[in-house]
């Protein structure tokens, strides 16, 4: 079974960010659970792990990956319904998890339905179960914690936005600090029981202090000035709906609470906007650059504040030692530049100790305020763009059942056994313990991540050798193909001159392979682009009768310049009309535009418009770009 | 002892020092969280692999088939028993079975993404926890997970990689007498397991021997500062993600320095670590050779050391 001793809270190094999140939402649980993104092997599932042990009686439920609905939210009691004909509800993670913790490590593995499932009963706090014959509810209000590696894909806005908090969570870049983190990991090891017991008093001392805040929390105000400054803050940082200033408001209560103070202050807010609002900002329907240089609507911004202030000068400046809590500790433990850039944007250390009234002025711009976190959004972005698809094959992940459409051939056993189940006490059941009837048969439904299947339809002719065009090209295909590989996309390669377009490397999801190949790609001869486009369609047809989930892309990389027609007619004629005729055939098509030289003819952007693909010049096609470019492309 | 007659011994493998040594410092040290062996065709992977059982008197090796379905990965309802007395109970899978012990994914990379997300899962917490099919049920699954893949059928998923302690770079052997003696061996080895074997048990118990005595050592090794502080300096360097690296660096050091039998761990150790630790881990850039030069790699870790210790 589980190990006893789990790794102390107060022995992890650093990840001030984390830790104060996640005693926030102890204190708090109205702030709406957290999300931990970041970099394998940076403690996140350790730490989240460790509150069950500084919370005695707080239990850390986990949500496997492998789990099914009905154990989810609960189900129908087979045994009691086989025995005794009776319906009873067997509860299931979500009970469990009430008044508790549910975590869910690599939450954007998790399939679709059961996430929407979980927030849902995460925001109303009620699990609301009508399933196999059962009406049931049952409380389940939880600290919701996910943590996930955005490597493996990036969860959808929407599900982010359901977490209360986000932090980004990175390795220390310090060595002493890193030096630490390995000498405490392996004396835990030696000795947990030994480890733990020099943590005992820190633990002790901490959990006092976050059951002094939970009670300190009802009488915590917050001012109607700040509380329009919370609203100002989400307005300016583009949030969707209110979650952000609900977390906002509720964390900056947390953190008074935490101090011991009965007034939520500015600073507190302030302290709490990454938190809250880092994975909520949106960029503006109006560009980016206007939040920096057009201040003029900021002017009523801080009208409106400065009638607040006679609200805010009966609340006391934080005190020094306030400061110097192990909660602000993100002072003086710099992680990297990124943090510290943060950090100084934030301007706290600004507070004197002295009777004085703080400033309204620059620190309440809402918009100097989120400006930092403009840029770290930026960073957010990332890669991951696996698709998760229902599919009808047998392969995949089995989340849950329906009533089978014709002949069934993946049973859902467990379903298949509930709904027979009632009905055994009036059935003959020839000696066997369960009989089981035509119209009980359940069927699995199951969920497979799909990679997107790229191929490559690279020009080798001749035009292609100019001005080092193809060098270029082979650049951004192999960036192409390294971002690929990460996300399980199958990659492969055609090229075309000459009177041929030849499969060089079929679809693969080998870097290795496709480097290689790369690598000797000749060039020269005529253009053959009518026929390509045609093969390349051929291909794909051919790759989805395997594998019917298949997200095919096709990235054409030419001048559009073809001078070999089909039918001994007009090469480009030919080429339109192929690429109106393949526009239907559900396929993605991007055009990278290759054409150098003064004069241009503009052929590909025609290509691309009947394929009714999209369409990029090859210069435009930076490292940098490529990443995001072709997600929007797969977005769209 | 009991013979395995069905098994290769694992001394009469030919060469390929760095796999083999992967493989012992895992059966020394579970912590150390397994070993991936990247390699082609016909290099003695698998067979490494399977030979390992006779070095462990106390562990087996379970094999999970690539074609496995996630019910028998982490276990199911036990049908049968359900239809015979109206009773659930779990029928536990391939991740119950090797728990303790070492779990070997043969083709690792073509494993499907669903049962890649059960084995991370199951290995980054040391438990299974099934929550599924009507069934909650959850045991230990603490497992030496080992891997064996041909990168040219496709790579392997970063997190997974990461999951994995140590890596092996296999080629086959190049030079002509190594090779006419896998020849030789091979061939001798299947007219007469038996005899075969006994040729070796003297080698496979000193092996044997040797690493019951590295187990008892392992927690009196000790490692200086300077030592760890560089290996903090080298992971920074090399851009590797969180702390497992270091941490990964540090207990191969240790074990290693166990297996050769001294309780003070080297420099060499440190750099012969991080050779099997870190290929895997840094990052990539385009038009990179996927494979490191290791010459440069070793020189270039001597020369930090030297600065280091002065």
């Amino acid at each position: 079974m589980m190990e006893d001793v789990l790794f102390p809270f107060s022995a992890i190094v650093d990840q001030e960010e984390v830790k104060k999140a996640l005693l926030l939402n102890l204190i708090s649980p109205r702030i709406g659970g957290l999300l931990l993104c970041g970099e394998k092997g940076t403690a996140k599932s350790t730490i989240v792990r460790s509150l069950s042990q500084l919370c005695p009686g707080l239990k850390v439920v986990t949500l496997p990956l492998n789990a099914t609905e009905d154990r989810v939210v609960g189900t129908l009691q087979m045994e009691t319904a086989l025995k005794e004909g009776k319906k009873v509800f067997e509860p299931g993670i979500l009970a469990a998890a009430n008044k508790n913790i549910l975590y869910i490590d690599e939450v954007n593995l998790l399939s679709n339905s059961l996430i929407n499932t979980i927030l849902d009963v995460a925001a109303s706090g009620v699990n609301h179960v009508e399933r196999e014959g059962l009406s049931h509810s049952h409380p389940a209000s939880f600290i919701l914690i996910g943590s996930m590696n955005p490597e493996e894909g990036e969860l959808k806005p929407q599900l982010l936005d359901r977490f209360g908090f986000f932090v980004e969570v990175r390795g220390s870049q310090e060595p002493r600090r890193r030096m630490e983190i390995v000498k405490k990991r392996l004396t835990f090891e030696e000795n947990p029981a030994s480890f733990l017991e020099n943590y005992r008093e820190q633990e002790e001392d901490l959990l006092q202090r976050i059951l002094q805040a939970k009670k300190q929390l009802a009488k915590v105000k917050i001012s109607p000035g700040l509380l329009q400054l919370i609203a100002e803050l989400n307005l300016e940082a583009f949030t969707a709906g209110h979650r952000g200033d609900l977390a906002l408001a509720e964390g900056a209560r947390a953190l008074a609470a935490y101090y011991g103070r009965d007034q939520v202050l500015v600073d507190d807010i302030k302290e709490i906007i990454p938190l809250a609002l880092s994975h909520r900002w949106r960029t503006p329907p109006v560009s980016l650059s206007d939040l920096q240089e057009d201040d003029s609507a900021a002017e009523d911004d801080d009208s409106a504040l400065e009638e607040d202030q006679s609200t805010l000068q009966n609340v006391p400046p934080r005190t020094e030692e306030e400061n110097s809590s192990p909660l602000s500790k993100s002072d003086e433990v710099k992680e990297g530049d990124e943090t510290e850039a943060e950090e100084s944007s934030l301007p706290m250390e600004d507070i004197s100790t002295e009777d004085q009234v703080f400033e309204i002025g620059d620190p309440f711009k809402a918009k100097d305020i989120l400006k930092p976190l403009v840029d770290h959004r930026m960073r957010n972005q990332g890669s991951g763009r696996r698709s998760k698809t229902r599919t009808q094959s047998r392969l995949g992940r089995y989340v849950k059942y329906r009533l089978p459409k014709g002949k069934v051939s993946d049973i859902a056993f467990d379903a298949t056994l509930r709904a027979a189940a009632p009905y055994q006490s009036v059935r003959d059941r020839k000696g066997m313990a369960v009989s089981i009837h035509a119209e009980d048969l359940r069927e699995k439904i199951r969920e497979r991540r799909v990679g997107n299947t790229i191929l490559f339809l690279v020009d080798a002719s001749g035009s292609m050798g100019v001005q080092e065009r193809m060098k270029t090209a082979k650049g951004a295909i192999f960036s192409l193909l390294h971002s690929a590989y990460q996300k399980r996309d199958m990659v492969g390669m055609m090229i075309f001159r000459g009177q041929k377009a030849e499969l060089v490397l079929p679809p693969t999801r080998s870097v290795d392979l496709a480097y290689r190949c790369l690598k000797e790609l000749p060039v020269g001869g005529k253009t053959p682009l009518a026929l390509a486009i045609n093969r390349s369609v051929e291909l794909i047809k051919a790759l989805r009768v395997k594998d019917q989930d298949v997200i095919p892309t096709v990235i054409l990389i030419s001048d559009g310049r073809t001078n070999v027609a089909l039918k001994g007619e007009d090469p480009l004629a030919d080429v339109l009309t192929v690429a109106g005729e393949v526009a239907r055939e559900r396929i993605q098509f991007v055009v990278v535009d290759t054409e150098a030289g003064f004069v241009k003819l503009g052929l590909a952007r025609r290509i691309a418009d009947q394929l009714g693909g999209f369409y990029i010049r090859l210069e435009d096609l930076y490292e940098g770009e490529l990443a995001s470019t072709l997600k929007w492309v797969l977005k769209n | 002892m009991n013979i395995r007659r069905d098994i290769y011994p694992f001394t009469a493998i030919v060469a390929q020092v760095l796999m083999k040594e992967a493989l012992i410092l895992n059966v020394i040290n579970p912590r150390i969280g397994g070993v991936l062996i990247r390699g082609e065709k016909g290099t003695a992977k698998s067979t490494a692999v399977r030979a390992l059982a006779d070095l462990l008197p106390d562990k087996k090796v379970v094999e999970l088939p690539i074609s496995s379905t996630e019910d028998r990965v982490v276990g199911t309802l036990d049908i049968e028993h359900t239809l015979k007395t109206g009773e659930k109970r779990f029928e536990p899978g391939v991740l119950a079975e090797a728990d303790g012990n070492i779990l070997y994914v043969d083709e690792v990379n073509l494993l499907d993404d669903h049962i890649v997300d059960l084995l991370l899962d199951a290995a980054a917490m040391g438990v299974n926890i099934v929550e599924r099919e009507g069934i909650s049920y959850s045991h230990s699954a603490r497992f030496v997970l080992v891997g064996t893949m041909n990168p040219e059928e496709g790579d392997l998923r970063p997190q997974l990689l990461d999951r994995f302690g140590l890596t092996v770079e296999v080629v086959g052997e190049q030079k002509l007498e190594d090779r006419v003696e896998v020849i030789r061996r091979r061939l001798a080895f299947e007219e007469n397991p038996q005899e075969f074997y006994n040729d070796y048990r003297a080698e496979q118990e000193k092996l044997a021997h040797n690493i019951e005595h590295a187990r008892e050592l392992l927690n009196r090794v000790s490692l200086q500062d300077q030592l760890l502080e560089l290996t903090a300096e080298l992971a920074i360097k090399l851009g590797v993600d969180g702390h497992r690296a270091d941490i990964t660096i540090i207990k191969t050091a240790k074990t290693l320095a166990a297996y050769r039998l001294r309780t003070e761990v080297t420099q060499q150790d440190i750099i012969r670590a991080a050779e099997l630790v870190l290929p895997h881990r840094m990052r990539r850039k385009p038009f990179e050779e996927s494979s490191l030069d290791f010459t440069d790699f070793s020189r270039w870790i001597s020369a930090q050391l030297g600065e280091v210790q002065g």
